[in-house]
């Protein structure tokens, strides 16, 4: 860290910049050193600067505004009811009750979410298999019917289709032959 | 009473011993928690606590420190893991308000229009030294704290962080640069 002693160079003009790591190093050295030459000057001079040093200083002593000067006379009665309260506690197993109650609401809404992801989830991986729900559901009742229906879909019974079929069987046969 | 006889008292579960005990360092453990915890209502339980382990764990001290560096150490230790605790709490605190929506209105809530805005750059400057101070690292925070907030000398702050004088020394300097870097950061934006 610099000193404040070492930057006491002549300097009769001071920047903001400059003011304000004086007013840092100020506010976090150990003993107030001397103060660099123009700072004052420009403190005087510069509302911006002079405002956060001020706003520093109240922020670091704010630090301590909560601080006691003056002992709690039922201190030590509180001490011991807080000690009666843990041992109670302790054989009873409320400590533990309570945290679970504590954090329920959080875990609650966890659970929540992951079971609402889950369902959205479930929805629309459904909605992208809508053929599959069909299938299936024809799969009982229906099924002679519906293969019937692809069989005439596809010409399986048609005469032109029988014709080409044997057709090519025998052309494979005859190749088969030849071939040999 | 010394500190010897009043910790043998103690042990042995004498009541004015306890009381004696408590009155003559409230103080300084309640100071010291605060220093660390920045709430009135957090350093009252944590020091309350201080206290319940020192008493229960009186027949074990050993002597080899003085009973105030021991106190000194029991409130630090305690008021670190009450952060700590605290850090856990709020995540779950987060999640909690997430899911009540309650983020939006605590954004509406912190964004009043009436506050003037130099007001709130004032406030925001005052409150940085402590976020400034919070952000540093444990060992840094502890020592710098004991040494600046609570005025202790360096070797005191030795003997409570249970370390060594140099450790002490290199954990300030290294809190003051982190500190200044930290503060100029905001500074330079401003």
């Amino acid at each position: 860290m610099k000193r404040l002693s070492v930057k006491t160079e002549n300097k009769t003009k001071m920047n903001c910049n400059e003011a304000g790591t004086i007013i840092i190093d100020m506010l976090l050295q150990a003993k107030p050193g001397e103060l660099p030459v123009g700072f004052t000057e420009h403190i005087a001079n510069c509302d911006s600067c002079r405002n956060l040093a001020d706003n520093y200083h109240e922020g670091f002593n704010h630090l301590s505004a909560g601080r006691r000067s003056q002992p709690d006379p039922d201190f030590y009665n509180k001490v011991l009811a807080e000690m009666q309260d843990h041992d109670e506690k302790a054989t009873s197993g409320k400590g533990n009750i309570n945290r679970i109650i504590r954090l329920s609401p959080a875990l609650v809404s966890a659970a929540a979410a992951v079971l609402l992801g889950i369902w959205i989830g479930g929805s629309l991986l459904g909605n992208l298999q809508p053929a599959n729900d069909n299938a299936t559901a024809l799969q009982t009742s229906e099924r002679p019917e519906l293969l019937q229906a692809y069989a005439d879909d596809l010409h399986l019974n048609d005469e032109t289709t029988v014709t080409i079929e044997r057709f090519l069987i025998e052309n494979e046969t005859t190749e088969t032959h030849d071939s040999k | 009473m010394t500190d010897l006889e009043l910790l043998n008292g103690l042990a042995q579960g004498d009541p004015s011993a306890g009381r004696q005990f408590v009155d003559d360092h409230q103080l300084k453990v309640y100071n010291v928690c605060y220093s660390f915890l920045q709430n009135e209502h957090d350093a009252q339980d944590v020091a309350q606590e201080v206290f319940i382990e020192a008493i229960r764990n009186a027949g074990k001290f050993r002597g080899d420190a003085k009973l105030s560096t021991w106190l000194y150490r029991i409130a630090v230790n305690r008021s670190l893991n009450h952060l700590r605790d605290n850090k856990k709490r709020r995540f779950w605190k987060e999640i909690d308000s997430f899911f009540n929506f309650k983020v939006a209105s605590d954004l509406q809530s912190g964004s009043e229009p009436n506050i003037a805005s130099d007001k709130l750059e004032q406030k925001e400057q005052q409150l940085l030294i402590g976020e400034a101070i919070k952000s540093l690292p444990e060992k840094q925070r502890t020592a710098f704290t004991l040494n600046k907030l609570e005025d202790l000398s360096y070797s005191e702050v030795a003997e409570v962080m249970n370390t060594t004088l140099s450790s002490v020394e290199s954990l300030i300097h290294r809190a003051r640069l982190g500190l200044q870097k930290k503060l100029r950061n905001y500074y330079n934006q401003s």
